[in-house]
């Protein structure tokens, strides 16, 4: 603590604050003297009131001084220390900082934000410290470089104007990354890397957001701090948002499954989250696409889609629009979806690469006999006018054994009799790739053959055993439909979800290709019964291999063992539903996030092996200007000797990056990555003091605001204790306790009664 | 009546200088106002003729004269000494203890010498004992007029000390004055309790009438001192530095002990018992005194 006044505290304290004892005295010498007659009395009240009477007389004395010496310690103006004199004082210190720059320090309001502070936080501590006289080292180290496992920026160095200088122009290139990461990896860095010396202590600074989200779910930030504790560190939490603020972030963009071919309409779907306190009304959303004409490899242009506008969103729900999108070319095409700005800007924006192709390839296998692929080609594609963007291909079984599959989207099996060796691998590593598969029965499916080929007790493609075609009894009296079937499965909710047709009742089923008796879906969980019929046995089975997952129909394709598809179009739904579901894992792309490795996969031989990554540019800096241009030589993946691996690193900044691919053939190609800020970025909840001491209960630690250590030089640095309402009060308080004990205790002159009459 | 009485203030008394004069002016004033009584004692010594007026006893209508001149006069006759009073007067160190007009002290002789002129006044025989720690002067009870200017000279002490036992001197009066009266003690009774008691029965086996003036300063009934005081005894040596407000309940309980137990030793021994402040107008002692009086004359 220091003092405005010091001399006044210091000189004029003791000497004022002995006037009560100096007063007692000078009245001692100058007290009444009273000739008494009546001694005994008094000397009776004397020796039974005397214990009291001190105390008393003391508690006054002691009050009086403690009420002098408020008075002149608020006439010194005194000043607490603050947190910079506490902690600069004294000796050797290592500073350690570990400074949060994830997307969720990207939290702006009124002109300033989260990270600005942070920084110049870091600035104030490094500053101060080059001012002390004792040695005072510094190491700093962001979140994201522990994320990614580099260095610390600053490793033990000497605080000096050295250190200050290279801040400042440290300080330009420091900026928020859109990556999402915890305090733990930096924490264990920490701890691995920087050991306490002997002669100097260490204050470890956390200089964070304290997201609720990133302490609450992990139990291992308390056990690393418990351990820096145990190790003799100081711990400083150093919080630099004043308040939790509303974000809405758009949480998903990407097409919803269906047929992503050129020139056929095909529906996105966008999600936003309020991750606010209140409820957001009238957001709207701004959606944009590649324009139809930037078929330029290099350059892509957005242009406007149109606009969604979501009337309310409740406090942390999410909500999902869907729109529809036509690409006319083929190829890598990117949406943008984008808010309002908000706290959080990283979060506002949102890209997604769709992967168009001309048409979708997919494989029938027919090997003859009653021609049922006319029938489901028919259902597929059914003519030049109607486009459904699916391209059949009719082959018999032995196509299998050499073709590329990996083409084709779902491969169609037809009352096949029997499939070699190699055919069967074939189809199977294309599933297990996430092809998809659909079975059909029929007269020439050999049940042997299935069940020690196909089904291989489970191992093998085919979902379940069979036993031998049956026939599915009539019975006149049973009003109930012939198959009952997961009305809410994607293949069957398009056709049959909607009660108010009859296509369901209207099917009727004479034979099927009956299960082996011992066979219980139950047993496999791969496997699942999505129809079955009316006598209880299986009908559709459908069952995940690997990636990809295959179908067993245990009837004709064509309505030869039913009558399904000759009257209702259930048939057609189903057939290109059935296709989508299928194929969903052939053109689906992963969402990606900052803080993920980007990384190009090429078959040897196929492509040069230079791959050149073009980083986004900062559209707000570099309007239409191309990203930097990064050559990356591929090198042999360990997993699969047939491939090569080109690897960019880990993406830091949102945005499309493009992989520029040079096949042998001369030509070029390019694809298109669309990387988004961290989804756990976005929750801007925060912890307050009383939380993290819930959180990090044994560890000693010191919660600090950003607003405590960014105090301007120009002023002095401290509390003004005498400016606090709460000092006064207690003044008053000591005055009116003083007060009150003289009073009892008889200093107060009484009135004199007369009694004379 | 209440003209006289303004004069009978201490304030007012205090400035006559001469006792006889105080005791003289207090006791006129305090008579003036009151009616003359139709009876006079009975007595064979004849002091004058009255005319009479309805309501005179018709024993004592001199029918001679009324013989000779057809007028109705009543004989009136000098009375009979039949009181004996011996004062009491406490002249010791702690009656000097006066912040008022007129000191303890002042006030018991004022008293004293009040009651002797009215009593002597009234041909009754007044004696007087001055005494601190022992009987300081003696005034045999005699009853001429100009008894009077003794007993002033006896209550005229120099030096007072303390007083310690008062049985002691209470034994020695009644050993002295062995002939039934009254006793008018007037003092502080600042002594041995137990003592005061036992002196105060003493005289009551021995067939006196006693009447107690218990004479307090106002000071010392409620002790309103303020500030850092020093109490130095007046029959002591002892001394209290103190804050006398924080002392003050625990002095005003131990008082109202001591004058309750003074009240019930007087009481259980058939005497009366005053407490008289000095600063009360010296006639209420007066007519305490003679209340008492016709008190006891009832009880016989």
């Amino acid at each position: 603590m220091t003092f405005t006044f010091p001399s006044l505290f210091f000189v004029w304290l003791l000497p004022l604050v002995a006037l009560p004892v100096l007063i007692h005295l000078i009245n001692l010498l100058r007290h009444r003297r009273v000739s008494w007659a009546a001694m005994e009395f008094l000397l009776d009240s004397k020796k039974k009131n005397e214990k009291s009477v001190r105390i008393k007389q003391l508690l006054l004395l002691l009050l009086r001084m403690i009420a002098i010496a408020a008075i002149v310690f608020m006439l010194a103006g005194p000043i607490l220390q603050d947190h910079w004199s506490r902690l600069f004082g004294g000796s050797n210190v290592h500073h350690v900082i570990l400074l949060d720059d994830t997307g969720s320090m990207a939290d702006q309001w009124a002109n300033t934000n989260a990270f600005s502070r942070a920084k110049s936080v870091v600035e104030n501590i490094i500053r101060r410290a080059s001012r002390e006289s004792s040695r005072q080292k510094v190491t700093l180290l962001r979140f994201s470089d522990a994320a990614l496992g580099k260095p610390p920026e600053i490793l033990r160095q000497v605080a000096a104007d050295a250190l200050v200088d290279k801040l400042s122009e440290l300080s330009g290139r420091l900026e928020v990354t859109a990556l999402g990461a915890g305090p733990l990896e930096g924490l264990e860095l920490i701890e691995k890397r920087v050991k306490p010396e002997a002669d100097e202590s260490t204050i470890l600074y956390l200089v964070s957001d304290l997201r609720a989200a990133q302490w609450q779910q992990s139990p291992a930030i308390a056990q690393v701090l418990e351990r820096l504790n145990g190790n003799g560190s100081e711990i400083q939490l150093v919080h630099c948002v004043d308040a939790a603020h509303g974000n809405l972030a758009i949480t998903h963009l990407g097409p919803v499954p269906g047929q992503q071919v050129a020139g056929i309409s095909m529906r996105m779907a966008v999600e936003v989250t309020n991750f606010s306190d209140t409820s957001a009304t009238n957001v709207p959303l701004a959606i944009e696409q590649t324009l139809p004409a930037a078929s330029n490899a290099e350059l892509h242009e957005m242009a406007a889609l149109g606009s969604i506008k979501i009337a309310r969103i409740e406090p942390g729900e999410s909500v999902t629009r869907s729109f529809d999108v036509t690409f006319s070319s083929p190829g890598e095409h990117v949406v943008a979806a984008s808010l309002p700005p908000d706290a959080i800007e990283l979060d506002n924006r949102r890209q997604s690469v769709v992967e168009v192709s001309e048409n979708v390839p997919v494989l029938i296998i027919d090997d003859g006999g009653e021609d049922q692929s006319i029938f489901l080609r028919l259902a597929l594609a059914p003519s030049a006018r109607v486009k459904t963007g699916i391209r059949p291909r009719i082959e018999r079984s032995t196509f299998l054994r050499s073709g590329d599959l990996d083409r084709y989207h779902t491969i169609y099996l037809l009352n096949i009799s029997e499939l070699d060796q190699q055919e069967i691998k074939n189809l199977e590593d294309y599933v297990r790739a996430g092809g998809g598969v659909v079975f059909f029965a029929g007269t020439q499916l050999h049940r042997q053959f299935v069940n020690d080929a196909l089904y291989r007790d489970g191992e093998g493609l085919f979902p379940l055993p069979l036993s031998s075609p049956a026939t599915l009894l009539v019975d006149r009296l049973d009003k109930a439909p012939d198959v009952q079937l997961q009305k809410d499965h994607p293949i069957f909710s398009r056709s049959f979800g909607d009660s108010s047709n009859t296509w369901l009742q209207s099917i009727a089923i004479r034979r099927y290709y009956a299960p082996a008796k011992h066979w219980n879906a139950a047993d496999d969980a791969s496997v699942s019964v999505i129809a079955k019929l009316r006598n209880g046995d299986p009908w559709m089975v459908e069952k995940t291999f690997g990636a990809g997952r295959t179908l067993a129909v245990l009837s004709t394709a064509a309505p030869l063992w039913h009558n399904w598809g000759r009257s209702d179009p259930s048939f057609v739904l189903w057939a290109l539903d059935t296709q989508v579901y299928l194929g969903a894992a052939k053109v689906a792309r992963p969402e990606r996030q900052v803080g993920e490795p980007l990384r190009v996969d090429l078959p040897t031989g196929e492509y040069q092996p230079v791959v050149g990554f073009i980083a986004p540019t900062i559209p707000t800096v570099e309007p239409q200007q191309k990203g930097d241009l990064t050559q990356v030589h591929a090198t042999q993946s360990e997993a699969d000797l047939q491939r090569q691996v080109a690897e960019y690193g880990t993406v830091l900044r949102t945005g499309i990056y493009e992989a520029l691919l040079s096949p042998i053939d001369g030509s070029s190609e390019v694809r298109r990555f669309a990387y988004n800020a961290a989804l756990s970025e976005s929750d801007l909840q925060t912890l307050d003091q009383g939380q993290l001491r819930q959180i990090l209960k044994d560890v000693s630690f010191e919660y600090l605001r950003a607003e405590d250590l960014l105090v301007p030089s120009t002023r002095q640095a401290g509390f003004p204790l005498a400016e606090q309402w709460w000092f006064f009060l207690i003044l008053v308080c000591v005055l009116v306790v003083e007060q009150l004990l003289a009073y009892f205790a008889g200093y107060h002159r009484a009135k004199k009664k007369d009694h004379r009459r | 009546m209440p003209d006289s009485k303004k004069y009978l203030h201490p304030e007012v008394v205090a400035r006559i200088d001469r006792l006889v004069l105080r005791a003289r002016h207090i006791v006129e004033g305090f008579l003036s106002g009151i009616h003359r009584s139709p009876h006079f004692g009975q007595s064979v010594e004849f002091l004058q003729h009255r005319e009479y007026v309805p309501g005179d006893d018709l024993r004592h209508v001199d029918w001679k004269v009324w013989a000779k001149q057809d007028r109705f006069y009543v004989k009136q006759f000098e009375e009979d000494t039949n009181l004996r009073t011996t004062l009491l007067v406490d002249v010791s160190g702690s009656m000097q203890y006066g912040e008022g007009p007129l000191t303890k002290y002042d006030y018991g002789c004022t008293v004293a010498a009040s009651l002797a002129y009215m009593l002597l006044r009234q041909q009754d025989a007044v004696g007087c004992v001055s005494f601190d720690e022992h009987v300081r002067s003696k005034v045999p009870t005699r009853s001429k007029r100009n008894h009077l200017g003794a007993i002033v000279k006896a209550l005229e002490v120099e030096n007072p000390r303390d007083k310690t036992d008062l049985y002691k001197i209470l034994r020695q009066v009644a050993e002295e004055y062995p002939r039934r009266g009254m006793m008018v003690v007037i003092s502080d009774l600042l002594a041995d309790r137990e003592g005061i008691i036992r002196g105060l029965k003493l005289l009551r086996k021995r067939g006196h009438d006693v009447m107690v003036f218990h004479v307090m300063d106002d000071d010392e009934l409620d002790f309103p001192f303020n500030g850092a005081t020093r109490f130095e005894g007046l029959e002591d040596t002892q001394v209290i530095n103190c804050n006398p407000r924080s002392l003050r309940d625990g002095y005003l309980n131990a008082l109202q002990d001591f004058l309750s137990e003074m009240r019930r030793g007087c009481t259980s021994n058939m005497c009366d018992y005053d407490l008289i402040r000095t600063s009360q107008p010296l006639s209420a002692v007066l007519a305490a005194f003679l209340s008492n009086r016709l008190a006891m004359h009832h009880r016989k």
